[in-house]
């Protein structure tokens, strides 16, 4: 270290060297410079996250409502490899929208990658289809409800039951009632799961007591269910309003 | 001829698009079995064939699609072309402003400048207004300039026609001169035609190249071609000159150094030139072979160059020349490290085809996009490749074998073991019955093994055993069903089904014989078994010690099963739909043996065997296994 600060004070100009003064304003600014750079870091570290995540399975409808809440347009989309972000300006502040994608392979690293910093979480859920993939959807919101970061910080979820404008869809109060039920199971079958290969217990942590059957309510997250339609049609318009209510309410 | 063409981002937000079908499913298969599961290859689906071109600094992927009986030649140079236009056209492409900006594509078209407006009132009103009503970029002009100009290349290309004999080179020497040329000069005739073509061509390629050029992005192919048509403007003929004859003794005198060195290229230039023409038969045999070994030269020395430059000794050097590299990726900058990253795959017993495949795959993720310079390169390409790996080796489904036993609407499970011999199958089986019956669960074991001595007493030891510790309070939890040595196994497994169901059995254990991949007999009777029986999971036990060979046993019992008409129950491509991996205990850090089996097969490992116990039965964890390799 002190070979380093010799090193310095040799390559200043002989009139800053001699001058002490001088050279104690120099070490000062320095200071001042290096508080102000670690004050800065930490005022962006305090402020609470400002990101709202789009989750769900594949092909639930992500990226369409994303382009609908951030855009207004209807777009067409395939599987998403990479999430989408973009800003957008609430009624009380401004967020960024993350739309994370659903395919199996991906979410998790997304989805570790991106939970920094959440405010909230908006839950897609395909109504169509809710029936032949129960167990996929139940499983993937257990995983989230699971999270330390998400049970720590009381992270409110909105369920946004979309596609209603297909026939035969269900209700967002039906899916509440079938995914409560589908958690019943996945909690005992997640608590009999094998050791994974290094021993950590992630898996372990159990939402609720196992004594009485699950529900929303005893959760300490705000959970709220509604129903929408994303991908506007000549028959049936865009209906997100409720999520850009809730949104509202942050 | 093609039937379709894309651009989408990686996101997943469609661009530009030639039809309005329903293309999503097609593209959406491509897009979860072939990108995301690092497969380079092109994809077949029923009768589409589909090729794909990533554009890594706007995040966007252009995909075309076309009919499979059809050989385009021209899909690559489509997709380039494509690539090159997009960017020229939207040089400042942001996905945010194209999705806020009000209004469709054409607004943004023209605020984009005068020169991209201009182009877009060219094209005709009516098919690009019904176009862009659906697209969020107007890129229809481009894309119709670019298909037609392949499709003519494509009729272009002349089919080489048989020579008759008198036309042939051969024809008009004699017997004599034939037999000196053939003692000189080895190189076939043959050569000749092939090459005259595409010299043709290349004049025509100038232009678009020429323009591209400014943008940096491949500086040094067009002046080589452009270089080419300026000796061709040479056509005078003149005497044919022996590059070290020279054309007085004054030539000859090599103690002129300098002189005589400018001349002696300058003879060779015109040499080369001439040779081009093809002026005369014997010129047209040699020069163009000569100069496309010159050439070839000349790319070794580029390529040592490169490798030399990066592999500098001193760190200060390497230090400065990570933090300088401020460009897009060229392939040239990631082809050392990442061949210094796939021999360390290689040495942690990642089967060599699949690690060339990974870093090939990788080196496409990577092209085109821009390092951060504090990170440095080779950190860079290091965090690619993990997250490479860590994707393959996450599941692609959701997998709950204890949720999907419950879920079964008419019990019992159907699991099925197979694999090569000594690779643990019936050891891992009881080890997973123990598991199964732990969590309350009746379990079944069938042996099917009814070829090698001892088999089913080596399960009858493990059942005594289980049933020794689990049956305490005198409930049935657990049996073996056997009917001997030299029977059908599949017939007898089908019995055991039907046992199982009557009597309230909820999961059964298929054990069956070890195989060879090679043994084109036994691997129907499997696949028999596996067909008539339809088991929910058809598990490949595989040895984690197994390096190069996982390719073959893997694919060979995948090929071999679905060629016997075996479907996975999710009607995916793969017949295995699972994979348990063993001896995982045994290998250290050499974990590489997961990476290869799950690339080959695409499934995921659903139980590693970690010991001789029946506790010792883990699930894996993707992110210690990444970890283990990069170390």
């Amino acid at each position: 270290m002190d070979t380093y600060i010799n090193l310095i004070m040799d390559k200043l100009p002989p009139y800053i060297r001699d001058d002490r003064s001088t050279l104690v304003a120099l070490g000062i600014t320095v200071f001042i410079a290096f508080l102000t750079l670690v004050l800065l870091g930490f005022l962006s570290k305090s402020r609470k996250g400002s990101r709202v995540l789009l989750m769900g399975l594949s092909d639930s409808g992500k990226t369409v409502l994303f382009s609908q809440l951030v855009s207004g347009k209807a777009v067409s989309t395939f599987t998403s490899m990479k999430q989408n972000e973009c800003h957008l300006n609430l009624e009380r502040r401004s967020v960024v929208m993350i739309d994370i994608p659903g395919f199996d392979r991906l979410r998790d690293k997304y989805w570790n990658d991106l939970k920094k910093g959440v405010r909230a979480i908006v839950f897609v859920v395909d109504s169509y289809q809710i029936t032949s993939n129960i167990k996929d959807v139940a499983d993937y919101f257990y995983t989230i409800l699971a999270d330390n970061l998400v049970s720590s910080q009381k992270i409110p979820i909105l369920v946004a039951c979309n596609k209603q404008d297909k026939p035969k869809s269900k209700s967002s109060k039906v899916i509440r009632t079938l995914i409560e039920k589908e958690i019943n199971t996945i909690r005992e079958t997640r608590l009999a799961a094998l050791e994974s290969t290094d021993g950590d217990s992630e898996n372990t942590r159990i939402v609720g007591s196992l004594d009485k059957e699950f529900a929303f309510n005893d959760l300490r997250n705000a959970i709220d269910f509604v129903d929408c339609v994303a991908l506007a049609k000549e028959e049936s318009p865009c209906e997100i309003e409720e999520i850009v209510n809730w949104l509202n309410k942050l | 001829m093609l039937d379709f063409f894309v651009i989408f981002s990686k996101g997943g937000i469609v661009l530009f698009a030639t039809v309005n079908q329903a293309i999503s499913q097609v593209v959406n298969k491509l897009i979860k079995h072939v990108i995301l599961e690092e497969r380079r290859d092109e994809f077949t689906c029923d009768n589409l064939a589909l090729k794909y071109h990533l554009d890594n600094e706007f995040d966007l992927v252009f995909v075309v699609g076309y009919q499979k009986m059809l050989t385009l030649s021209y899909v690559d140079k489509f997709l380039d072309d494509i690539q090159l236009a997009f960017r020229d056209k939207f040089t400042d492409y942001d996905l945010r402003k194209i999705l806020k900006s009000k209004g469709n594509g054409q607004h943004l078209a023209s605020s984009l400048g005068d020169s991209v407006s201009n182009s877009s009132s060219l094209s005709s009103p009516e098919s690009s207004s019904l176009l862009s009503s659906l697209n969020l970029v107007d890129f229809y002009h481009e894309y119709k300039i670019i298909y037609t100009r392949c499709c003519k290349q494509q009729q272009n290309i002349p089919q080489p026609e048989m020579r008759s004999f008198q036309q042939s080179t051969k024809s008009q020497k004699t017997v004599k001169s034939m037999i000196i040329q053939s003692s000189k000069i080895s190189i076939p005739t043959p050569v000749a035609p092939i090459v005259a073509p595409k010299v043709e061509s290349k004049p025509e390629s100038v232009p678009i190249l020429a323009k591209l050029s400014p943008r940096g992005v491949r500086p040094e192919k067009p002046k080589k071609k452009e270089a080419k048509p300026i000796p061709k403007g040479k056509k005078a003929k003149e005497a044919r000159q022996w590059e070290l004859g020279g054309k007085s003794s004054d030539d000859l005198d090599f103690s002129k150094k300098t002189n005589g060195a400018v001349e002696n290229t300058s003879s060779i230039a015109k040499n080369i030139a001439s040779g081009d023409i093809g002026a005369t038969i014997e010129e047209c045999d040699v020069e163009p072979d000569l100069e496309f070994e010159c050439s070839d030269e000349e790319e070794e020395e580029d390529d040592v160059e490169i490798a030399s430059s990066t592999n500098k000794k001193s760190f200060f050097g390497s230090l400065i020349k990570s933090m300088s590299i401020n460009k897009a990726l060229t392939r040239a900058d990631l082809d050392p490290i990442l061949n210094q990253l796939r021999d360390h795959l290689i040495s942690k017993n990642v089967a060599a085809e699949i690690a060339t495949k990974l870093c090939d795959s990788v080196a496409t993720k990577l092209e085109g996009q821009t390092v951060n310079t504090w990170i440095g390169l080779k950190s860079f390409v290091r965090n690619a490749l993990e997250e490479s790996m860590l994707r393959i080796l996450s599941p692609n489904r959701n997998l709950n074998i204890l949720r999907d036993i419950r879920a079964k609407s008419v019990p019992p499970y159907v699991i099925v073991f197979c694999g090569v011999n000594g690779v643990g199958k019936s050891t891992n089986l009881a080890k997973i019955a123990n598991w199964l019956v732990v969590n309350g669960n009746k379990v079944l074991i069938v042996a099917c093994d009814t070829f090698r001595a001892g088999a089913i007493e080596q399960l009858r030891t493990h059942v005594t055993a289980l049933k020794t510790i689990h049956e305490r309070d005198g409930a049935k939890k657990i049996d073996l069903y056997e009917k001997g040595y030299g029977k059908d196994s599949a017939a007898i497994a089908m019995e055991a089904i039907n046992y199982a169901r009557t009597s309230g059995y909820t999961v059964c254990l298929v054990d069956t014989a070890g195989r060879m991949q090679d043994n084109e007999p036994l691997m129907k009777q499997l696949a028999k078994l596996i067909k008539i029986n339809e088991p929910d999971l058809t598990l490949f036990v595989g040895e984690a010690l197994v390096g190069n060979e996982a390719v073959d046993q893997l694919g060979k019992f995948n090929t071999a099963l679905l060629d016997n008409g075996c479907r996975g129950v999710t009607s995916n491509a793969s017949a295995i739909n699972g994979i348990v991996l063993t001896k995982f205990d045994t290998i250290d850090d050499q974990v590489g043996a997961a990476i290869s089996m799950t690339y080959i097969t695409g499934q995921p490992i659903v139980f590693v065997g970690v010991g001789q116990t029946y506790k010792d039965l883990k699930q894996l964890n993707a992110k210690a296994v990444v970890k283990a390799l990069m170390k």
